[in-house]
C-alpha cells in the first residue's frame, strides 16, 4: 500500500472502501478515489500499452489530457481511469495486447518494427504485392489501436440529452474561472461552470497549499448561485455561444449568450530519450497523486522542469517523504543532453550530460501552454510568443473572452529545446501515435514539411490527446530541424471535440419520430403487418395473402386507413386562381361539391406530387396530397404565394382529419347502414364531394376510387376514427366488410393502371412522359408552374413513356428492373405484382416512346436473362370505369 | 365553426337520436397501459387518474389535456380571447392558436366570430401538460426552447411550449402525439415522474 497519512484537501473519504475489479482481480479503493489512483495505490504502475510499439504506458497527467491510462470499463473501451471515479464493482480490464498488460507479446514490435514502421508505412513497407492488402490491412488493425467495440454489442447505458440556456458559461472551474463565475453571478446573470476535474478548484486543488482557497472559491460561487457541472468536458465551442458538454451519461447542450474560456493550461511533457518510461511524470500529475489522493508516488524522485510548477511538485514531495534526489531548473540553463534510462521499462535513473542519478520517478514539466484550443476552434487567432515560448489565443470572437492561463497568463516558463541527435532510447513527440522525433524529421526529409501535412502523414496531434501533449513540442521539432520560427510553422487547425467522447453520447437518446394515425392500434389489434410509409407507420396486409385481400374488395366491401394522405385547406377569394396557378389543370372552375384530380410538378416540371382536390364552398378547397408529400406541397403552396402574395390562406389539416376508404361493390350497402344521407348516384356521384354524418360523426364523403372499384373516402375528425372504423366494420360484417392494407391497394390501383409518384416517377419523370397530357390546360390566360418546361418537353418530343405492361409468361421481374432494347439498358420496371382478379402479372414500366403502343414487346432483365413483356395501354381492369361509377 | 368545415369538429359530433360518439385522444393507449382511470368529459374519453400519480406529480407528472378545444385564427386577434381558462397563443402577427375548456366554448365562439378565418383544429394537436417540480427539467430534455411559449422542434418533431401555472403545456400534431407522450414519459422515469390524471393537475393547469 503507497497511501500516505490522512491530511487536508485529500479527495478521498477513508470511511468508505469499495471494490472494483481489474483484469478479474479485486481491487481495493475509497470513496473519492479514481480508478486509475486506486490502481496506482494498488500498486499498479503499468496502464496501457503504446499504440504502435506496444510500450508499457503509466500515469503521465493524472488529469484527463494524455492517453497513457486508458482502458476499458464496463464494456466501454478508452476510458481514461485517471479522472474515472471508482465505482463498486466496476469491471476494468486493460487494452491493446496480446498476453497481458504487463507482458505484452506485441512488444517485439517495439524491437524489431522500426526498420518496418516509419511515417506511412502501410503506403509503403505493405503495399506489394496488393492482392496481400486486405491481409495486411486485416493483421494491422489487429495489433494496433485502441480498445475494442464490439460490434455487435447493444447501446450501452442510458444516455441523456438536456438543453441548458444561460447568460454566462464559464468553461474552467479554476480559479480564474470561479473569480469570473462570482463575477457574473453577482451581476444576476445565470452562471454555469464546467470542470473536467472531480471538483471545482483547477490546478489549486493539486496544490499543498491550494485547497484552501478552492474551497473559499467554491463557497462564494454557491453562495452566488453559481452551478457547476463536475467532472463535466465542454466538447467544442461553437457560434452564437453553443457549447456542448459530455457529463456522465448526459450531453448537455449549453447555449450562452458570453462564453468566458478559462481552460487553465496544458502541462507540456519535455522531448528526451526515455520520455515514455513508465514512472516518467508531469509535474501536476504526481501532485495530485500526492495532495489529492495521498499517494507516495515513488521513493526517489529526480525534478526537470521549465517553471516553478516542478518546483513546487518537488516540495510537496519532500513533504510526503520522498527523497528528491535532484532537480533541474531549466531556466538555469538547459543541458545538451539529459535522458531517463529504465531496465525492463520502467525508469531507474536520470542522467544529465552522462551523470547518473538513480531514482525511480522522473517529474517533468515542459512550458504549460494556454489551453486556447476552444478558442481557436471558435473563430481566435493564435499566436507564439517568443520570449515566453507559448501560444497565445488573440481576435476572440464576439462575446467570447479567455481569462487566466488560458488568455495566456502562464508566467515567465524557460523554453525548452527537445533533444535531437541523441543515441538513447525513443524520443516521443507524441505519446498517442508513438511518434518520435526521429518520425517527424523523417517527415520533413520526404518533403512533409508543413506542420499540417504533417499532422495528416506522421498522425502527430491526431490522438486522442487531440495535440494537448504533442502540439507545442511537435512545432518545436519542427522548428529546430527546418530552421523556421514557430510562427512561420504555425498551429493546426482545432477541431470538435476537443476531447473524445463516445458516440453513444452524441448520438443523445434513441428516438425515431413516428407518425401514427388514430387507426395505428386498430391495425394492430386486426393483425396488420405494420410498415414504414415514409414517416407514418401503416399495415402493409392483415395476413399472409395480400393477393386475396385485393380480391376481397373486388368480391364485398374492404376499408382502408388512408388518414396518412396529406390534407390542406386552401379558402380565400383567390383560393381558386392560386390553384389554377401550381397546378397544371384548372380548379378556378370546378364546380362546388365537385372533385378534380391534380398533379403538381416543379418549376422544372418535373413531377412533384398529386392527389385530389375538392370544391368545398366558392372560396374553399380542400386539397389531399400523396402520404409523405404533405409538408413539401404545404411549404410549395407557401413559398409561391410569398412570390404571387394572392388573397389566400392556407391551413395544414393532416394529422386532424382521418380518412378511410370504403371500397367495394357493397360499400354502398354498408353507407346505408352507417349514414342517413344518400350514397347512391344521385346523392353522391362519381367524383361529387358531399358532407354526410356517419355513425353521427361530421365527414366529408369524396366519391373517389384509386382503388377501381365503387369507393367512398370518408374524411372526419381523427378523434373518432375508432369510433366509425368499429362502427363500419360491426355494420358490415355480413357484407364481408374486411380490412385491407397497403400492399393489397398496390394491387388494386395497379389494376387500374394508377400511378404513385415517386414509385412510377421519379426525379426526372414530367406530365408527358408519363402519359398524362391530358392533364395539361395550357389555355389558361397566365403561366402555371412547370408550363415552360412542359412545353420544352413537348417541343424536343417524348422520349421514354409510362406504359402499363402484362408478362405472358407469368415471370415477375423485380421493381426496377431493367427494360433492354437491342442489348441496352433503355427504362425500368416501376410496379409490378400479380393480380389474382386477372389472373396474370401486370406493371408499370419506363419504356423507349417508340414502344408505347398497344401489344409493343421488350425485353427486361430477370436473374440474368431478357423476358419479354407486352405493352398494355390503359386500365387493366373495368377499363370503362362501370364499377367505380356503379 | 360549422358549415363546410364542420367534419373538421369533433365536438360536433351526434347523430339524430342525441346519441354522440366518445373522441379519443392519440395518448389513449399508453394511458391505458399505465392503468388510468377514464371518464367520459365534454365528449372526450379522458385519463383523469393513474395509479402513482402522487410519486409522478411530486417530480414531474404527464397529463394528456388533448380534450381542450383549439382554434386557429388568422390574423390573430388584436386583443387575446378571454374567459375562465382560455390560453391565446400568438404564432405571428397573422395567426394565434386559442385554446379553451368546453366550458368556455360559447364565449370563446362569439369572440372570435367577427372577420377573419376561424378553424377548429382542435382534433389536429395532441395537448400534453407537464407539471410538478421537474417540469422544467422535463422541457429541457425535450427542446431547446426556452423562452415560452415558442415553437420549434420537441422531441426531433415540431412542437409548441406554452407555460401553464407553474408547468407546461406542449402542442404536438395529433400524429405525433403518441411518439412524443412516450418521449416525454422516458424521459419524465428517469427524473422520477410519470403520467398522472387530468384531476391531479393543479386548476389552474388543467385548462
Amino acid at each position: 500500500m503507497t497511501r500516505l497519512d490522512p491530511h487536508p484537501g485529500e479527495l478521498i473519504d477513508r470511511s468508505t472502501e469499495l471494490t472494483f475489479t481489474f483484469d478479474g482481480k479485486p481491487v481495493g479503493a475509497f470513496a473519492g478515489d479514481t480508478i486509475g489512483s486506486a490502481l496506482y495505490a494498488s500498486g499498479r504502475r503499468t496502464f496501457s500499452r503504446s499504440f504502435k510499439y506496444h510500450r508499457p504506458r503509466g500515469l503521465q497527467c493524472c488529469s484527463g489530457h494524455c492517453a497513457n491510462c486508458q482502458m476499458t470499463v464496463d464494456g466501454q473501451p478508452n476510458v481514461r481511469v485517471c479522472v474515472t471515479p471508482v465505482r463498486e464493482g466496476a469491471v476494468v480490464i486493460g487494452q491493446n495486447y496480446r498476453g497481458s498488460l504487463d507482458r505484452d507479446l506485441m512488444r517485439v514490435t517495439d524491437k524489431l518494427g522500426g526498420p518496418f514502421t516509419p511515417p506511412g508505412f502501410y503506403y509503403k513497407t505493405f503495399i506489394r504485392p496488393r492482392k496481400l492488402w486486405p491481409l495486411y490491412e486485416k493483421v494491422l488493425r489487429g495489433v494496433a489501436g485502441l480498445g475494442k467495440l464490439d460490434p455487435n454489442g447493444a447501446r450501452g447505458g442510458r444516455v441523456e440529452v438536456v438543453h441548458e440556456h444561460a447568460e454566462v458559461v464559464v468553461i474552467g472551474g479554476g480559479e480564474s474561472g470561479l473569480e469570473a463565475a462570482i463575477a457574473a453571478a453577482a451581476r444576476g446573470d445565470r452562471v454555469i461552470v464546467v470542470d473536467e476535474g472531480p471538483a471545482v478548484g483547477g490546478a489549486l486543488l493539486a496544490d499543498r497549499e491550494g485547497h484552501a482557497r478552492a474551497a473559499e472559491l467554491r463557497q462564494r460561487a454557491d453562495e452566488a448561485g453559481v452551478e457547476v457541472l463536475a467532472p463535466a468536458i465542454a466538447i467544442g465551442l461553437f457560434e452564437e455561444g453553443f457549447v456542448p458538454v459530455a457529463h456522465g451519461d448526459t450531453l448537455v447542450k449549453i447555449r450562452a449568450s458570453r462564453v468566458v474560456v478559462a481552460a487553465g493550461a496544458m502541462e507540456q511533457p519535455l522531448v528526451f530519450p526515455g520520455n515514455d518510461l513508465v514512472g516518467v511524470m508531469l509535474a501536476d500529475g504526481v501532485r495530485r497523486l500526492v495532495n489529492l489522493w495521498s499517494i507516495k508516488p515513488a521513493e526517489r524522485a529526480f525534478v526537470v522542469a521549465a517553471d516553478d510548477r516542478g518546483l513546487g511538485a518537488a516540495a510537496d514531495l519532500e513533504a510526503a517523504g520522498i527523497d528528491v534526489v535532484g532537480v533541474l531548473d531549466l531556466r538555469q540553463g538547459q543541458p545538451p543532453n539529459i535522458e531517463a534510462r529504465g531496465r525492463r521499462s520502467r525508469v531507474e535513473a536520470f542522467a544529465v550530460n552522462g551523470q547518473v542519478t538513480h531514482c525511480d520517478l522522473v517529474v517533468m514539466s515542459g512550458s504549460p501552454q494556454p489551453n486556447y484550443k476552444l478558442l481557436a476552434q471558435a473563430g481566435a487567432r493564435v499566436v507564439y510568443d517568443e520570449s515566453r515560448g507559448v501560444f497565445v489565443p488573440t481576435d476572440l470572437p464576439p462575446n467570447v473572452e479567455a481569462v487566466g492561463a488560458a488568455a495566456g497568463d502562464v508566467g515567465e516558463p524557460a523554453v525548452p529545446s527537445p533533444v535531437l541527435g541523441h543515441q538513447g532510447d525513443k524520443c516521443f513527440v507524441c505519446f498517442c501515435e508513438d511518434q518520435t522525433t526521429k518520425d517527424l524529421k523523417y517527415a520533413i526529409a520526404e518533403g512533409f514539411d508543413s506542420i499540417e501535412l504533417s499532422k495528416r502523414y506522421t498522425t502527430v496531434t491526431m490522438g486522442p490527446c487531440q495535440g494537448r501533449l504533442c502540439h507545442v513540442n511537435s512545432i518545436r521539432v519542427y522548428a529546430k530541424t527546418t530552421g523556421l520560427d514557430e510562427n512561420t510553422i504555425g498551429t493546426t487547425t482545432a477541431r470538435p471535440p476537443h476531447t473524445p467522447v463516445t458516440l453513444g453520447l452524441l448520438a443523445g437518446r434513441p428516438q425515431e419520430p413516428v407518425k401514427r394515425t388514430s387507426l395505428h392500434h386498430r391495425h394492430e389489434e386486426l393483425g396488420g403487418t405494420m410498415m414504414w410509409t415514409g414517416a407514418w407507420k401503416r399495415p402493409h396486409s392483415y395476413g399472409p395473402d395480400p393477393g386475396a385481400e385485393a380480391k376481397h374488395v373486388h368480391d364485398a366491401v374492404g376499408l382502408i386507413d388512408v388518414s396518412t394522405l396529406g390534407k390542406l385547406l386552401l379558402t380565400g377569394p383567390e383560393a381558386g386562381a392560386f390553384l389554377d396557378r401550381v397546378y397544371p389543370n384548372r380548379f378556378s372552375d370546378l364546380k362546388v361539391g365537385r372533385i378534380r384530380y391534380g398533379v403538381l410538378t416543379g418549376d422544372a416540371g418535373r413531377i412533384m406530387d398529386d392527389g385530389t382536390v375538392a370544391r368545398l364552398g366558392d372560396e374553399t378547397f380542400y386539397v389531399t396530397t400523396t402520404s409523405t408529400g404533405a409538408d413539401a406541397v404545404y411549404q410549395w403552396f407557401t413559398w409561391w404565394n410569398a412570390v404571387w402574395f394572392m388573397d389566400v390562406r392556407f391551413v395544414q389539416l393532416t394529422g386532424g382529419v382521418s380518412a378511410i376508404n370504403v371500397a367495394g361493390p357493397k360499400a354502398r350497402e354498408l353507407m346505408a347502414r352507417v349514414s342517413a344521407d344518400d350514397f347512391s348516384n344521385e346523392g353522391i356521384a362519381y367524383l361529387d364531394a358531399r358532407h354526410v354524418r356517419v355513425a353521427g360523426v361530421p365527414c366529408l364523403a369524396l366519391r373517389i376510387g384509386f382503388v377501381g372499384e365503387l369507393g367512398y373516402e370518408l374524411h372526419f375528425p381523427s378523434p373518432h376514427a375508432e369510433h366509425v372504423w368499429d362502427t363500419l366494420l360491426e355494420q358490415g360484417a355480413d357484407l364481408g366488410a374486411a380490412p385491407f392494407g397497403l400492399e393489397p391497394q398496390r394491387i388494386l390501383r395497379l389494376e387500374k393502371g394508377h400511378v404513385i409518384v415517386s414509385q412510377d416517377t421519379d426525379s426526372e419523370s414530367n406530365l408527358l412522359e408519363a402519359a398524362m397530357p391530358w392533364i395539361v390546360k395550357n389555355d389558361k390566360e397566365f403561366e402555371w408552374v412547370g408550363k415552360w418546361a412542359t412545353q420544352q418537353v413537348a417541343d424536343r418530343g417524348l422520349r421514354w413513356m409510362l406504359v402499363g405492361f402484362e408478362s405472358p409468361s407469368g415471370v415477375v421481374p423485380v421493381e426496377g428492373a431493367q427494360v433492354v432494347v437491342r442489348g441496352v439498358s433503355s427504362g425500368r420496371v416501376t410496379s409490378v405484382r400479380h393480380s389474382d382478379a386477372l389472373g396474370k402479372v401486370i406493371g408499370l414500366a419506363i419504356v423507349p416512346s417508340e414502344l408505347a403502343a398497344e401489344g409493343a414487346r421488350f425485353l427486361v432483365q430477370v436473374d440474368g436473362r431478357a423476358v419479354a413483356m407486352r405493352v398494355h395501354l390503359g386500365p387493366f381492369f373495368d377499363p370503362a370505369g362501370e364499377r367505380l361509377k356503379a | 365553426m360549422t358549415g363546410v368545415l364542420e367534419f373538421l369538429s369533433p365536438s360536433l359530433a351526434r347523430d339524430a337520436d342525441g346519441f354522440h360518439p366518445v373522441a379519443r385522444s392519440a395518448t389513449e393507449r399508453l394511458f391505458r397501459l399505465a392503468e388510468a382511470t377514464f371518464a367520459e368529459r365534454d365528449g372526450w374519453l379522458v385519463a383523469t387518474a393513474v395509479p402513482g400519480e402522487d410519486e409522478h406529480r411530486a417530480r414531474v407528472g404527464i397529463a394528456d389535456l388533448s380534450h381542450l378545444g383549439t382554434l386557429d385564427l388568422r390574423p390573430a386577434p388584436t386583443t387575446d380571447v378571454q374567459g375562465d381558462g382560455v390560453t391565446t397563443y400568438r404564432l405571428s402577427p397573422r395567426r394565434a392558436l386559442v385554446l379553451y375548456p368546453h366550458a368556455a366554448r360559447s364565449s370563446v365562439g362569439e369572440q372570435v366570430a367577427e372577420g377573419g378565418l376561424v378553424v377548429d383544429v382542435t382534433a389536429a394537436f395532441t395537448v400534453l401538460a407537464l407539471t410538478g417540480p421537474e417540469a422544467r427539467a422535463l422541457v429541457a430534455r425535450l427542446t431547446h426552447l426556452h423562452h415560452f411559449p415558442s415553437g420549434g422542434e420537441v422531441a426531433h418533431v415540431t412542437g409548441h411550449v406554452l407555460p401553464a401555472g407553474g408547468g407546461y403545456r406542449i402542442l404536438v400534431a395529433q400524429e405525433h402525439g403518441h411518439y412524443v407522450a412516450e418521449v416525454a414519459l422516458d424521459c419524465a422515469r428517469a427524473l422520477g415522474g410519470g403520467l398522472v390524471g387530468v384531476d391531479a393537475l393543479p386548476p389552474e393547469e388543467r385548462a
